[in-house]
C-alpha cells in the first residue's frame, strides 16, 4: 500500500459526481431559492398594502368625523406612502441580495471563532430581554399599587394587569429556559470544541516535523 | 452583484467544484444524511457568494466556505456522524477481482479511515488527498504551512498503516 495507490484511488471515477448529478441538484436548488424569494417579496408586499390601506383607511375615517384637515390629511397620505414604498424597496432589495454572513469565505479556524462571538452575542442580547423583563415585574406591580392607592385603577381592572405581569414574568422565564439558550449554549460548545482541535496543532512534535 | 450574476456565478460554481463538494460529503456524513449536508453545502456556498471578490481565488474561497459548513454541520447530528463508518457500497459482481472492484474496495477504507479522525484531521486529509500544498491548505484553515505539514504528516502515516492491515487481506 502506497500514497500512490491511495492517490490512484482517490482521484478515481467513483469518487466523483456525474454532471447529471451536479445538474440536478443545482437546478433544485436554484428553483428552490427563486420559489422562496418571491413568496417573501410577495408576503412583504401584501403586509405593506394591508398597513397601507389601514392608515388610508383612517385618514379617510378622521376627515369624515372631521377630526383631521385636509390640507393635513394630504400630507399624512402622501408621507405613509412615502415610508411605504422605502420599506417595501428596501426588504426586497434585501431579500434579493442578502449580505453574505461574517463567516463567508475567510479561514476556517477565524470563522468558527467569529461565529462562536455572534452566538455569544446573541446569547447576551437574551438575557438582557429577559433580565429587563424581570426587572420590570416589580416596576409594574408598584405602579399598580400605586394606582389603586390614588383611585386610577379600579379593583375590577386587577385581574388584567396581573395577567399582564404574569405573561411578562413567562415570558422572561421562557426566554431563561427557552431552546433559544440551551441551542446557543450548545452551538458554542460544540464550535469552542472544534477550536480545541485546532489548538491541538499548538504543540508540533519536533522529531517529526517534515 | 446582481441576482442573475449571483445564478451564473454559483452554477459555475457547482459545476467546475462537483468533486470536491461530493468527497467533501462523503467524508463528513453517511449515505443517509448525505443529502442532507448537501444541501447545507450548497446554502453556505450560495449565502457567501456575495463576500466573494474577484481578485481572490475561487478554489480557496470555496474550500473554505464547504469545510467550515462541514465542520459545523454536525450541530444536530453529531452523534450520527461522529463514530459511524459509511456504509459499503455494492459492487457489482462481474467487477470482483478487477481493478475497479481493488479501487472501489480501496476507497470505501480510506473513507471508514477519515471518517474515524476528528472533524479537522478529516478536512486536512480531504484537501491533501485532493493535492493541495501546505500553504494552500494553511490559507484555508488558517494555520501555517508548517504546521499543517507536521499534522498531516502524522495522518498519513497512520492512514497508510491502517490501510496496509486491512488492505492485505482484500
Amino acid at each position: 500500500m502506497t500514497s500512490e495507490q491511495l492517490a490512484s484511488a482517490w482521484s478515481g471515477s467513483s469518487n466523483r459526481m456525474t454532471s447529471t448529478e451536479s445538474a440536478s441538484i443545482t437546478s433544485a436548488f436554484l428553483n428552490e431559492i427563486r420559489s422562496r424569494r418571491r413568496k417573501s417579496s410577495l408576503g412583504l408586499t401584501f403586509v405593506a398594502a394591508a398597513f397601507a390601506a389601514l392608515t388610508l383607511l383612517s385618514i379617510v375615517v378622521l376627515l369624515s368625523q372631521g377630526d383631521l384637515h385636509f390640507k393635513h390629511a394630504i400630507t399624512f397620505a402622501l408621507m405613509n406612502v412615502l415610508i411605504w414604498t422605502g420599506w417595501i424597496f428596501a426588504l426586497t432589495k434585501h431579500i434579493s441580495q442578502n449580505r453574505a454572513p461574517v463567516t463567508a469565505g475567510v479561514p476556517v479556524r477565524e470563522a468558527l471563532q467569529r461565529a462562536i462571538s455572534q452566538h455569544q452575542l446573541h446569547l447576551n442580547h437574551l438575557r438582557i430581554i429577559a433580565i429587563g423583563l424581570l426587572l420590570s415585574t416589580p416596576l409594574v406591580a408598584l405602579s399598580i399599587y400605586q394606582m389603586l392607592e390614588t383611585g386610577r385603577l379600579t379593583p375590577e381592572d386587577l385581574p388584567l394587569r396581573i395577567v399582564l405581569a404574569i405573561v411578562a414574568y413567562g415570558v422572561a422565564f421562557a426566554c431563561l429556559r427557552s431552546d433559544y439558550f440551551g441551542h446557543s449554549i450548545l452551538e458554542i460548545e460544540h464550535l469552542k470544541s472544534l477550536l480545541r482541535d485546532y489548538d491541538r496543532f499548538g504543540e508540533p512534535d519536533q522529531d517529526n516535523r517534515c | 452583484m446582481n441576482d442573475q450574476e449571483r445564478e451564473d456565478t454559483f452554477e459555475r460554481w457547482i459545476s467546475e467544484y462537483r468533486p470536491l463538494l461530493h468527497r467533501t460529503v462523503r467524508a463528513f456524513a453517511r449515505p443517509a444524511d448525505a443529502d442532507d449536508l448537501m444541501q447545507e453545502l450548497l446554502l453556505s456556498l450560495w449565502k457567501a457568494l456575495p463576500a466573494y471578490r474577484s481578485e481572490s481565488r475561487a478554489s480557496t474561497f470555496v474550500y473554505r466556505v464547504t469545510h467550515n459548513a462541514a465542520l459545523t454541520w454536525h450541530r444536530g447530528h453529531r452523534r450520527r456522524m461522529i463514530e459511524t463508518l459509511p456504509e459499503p457500497e455494492a459492487v457489482p459482481e462481474s467487477l470482483e477481482g478487477s481493478c475497479l472492484h481493488r479501487d472501489e474496495r480501496m476507497l470505501n477504507l480510506l473513507y471508514e479511515r477519515i471518517h474515524e479522525l476528528s472533524p479537522v484531521d478529516r478536512s486536512l486529509m480531504l484537501l491533501s488527498l485532493d493535492e493541495l500544498g501546505y500553504q494552500e491548505i494553511g490559507a484555508i484553515h488558517g494555520l501555517s504551512s508548517n504546521v499543517v505539514g507536521v499534522r498531516l504528516h502524522r495522518l498519513r502515516k497512520q492512514i497508510l498503516s491502517d490501510m496496509k492491515e486491512n488492505f492485505d487481506d482484500l
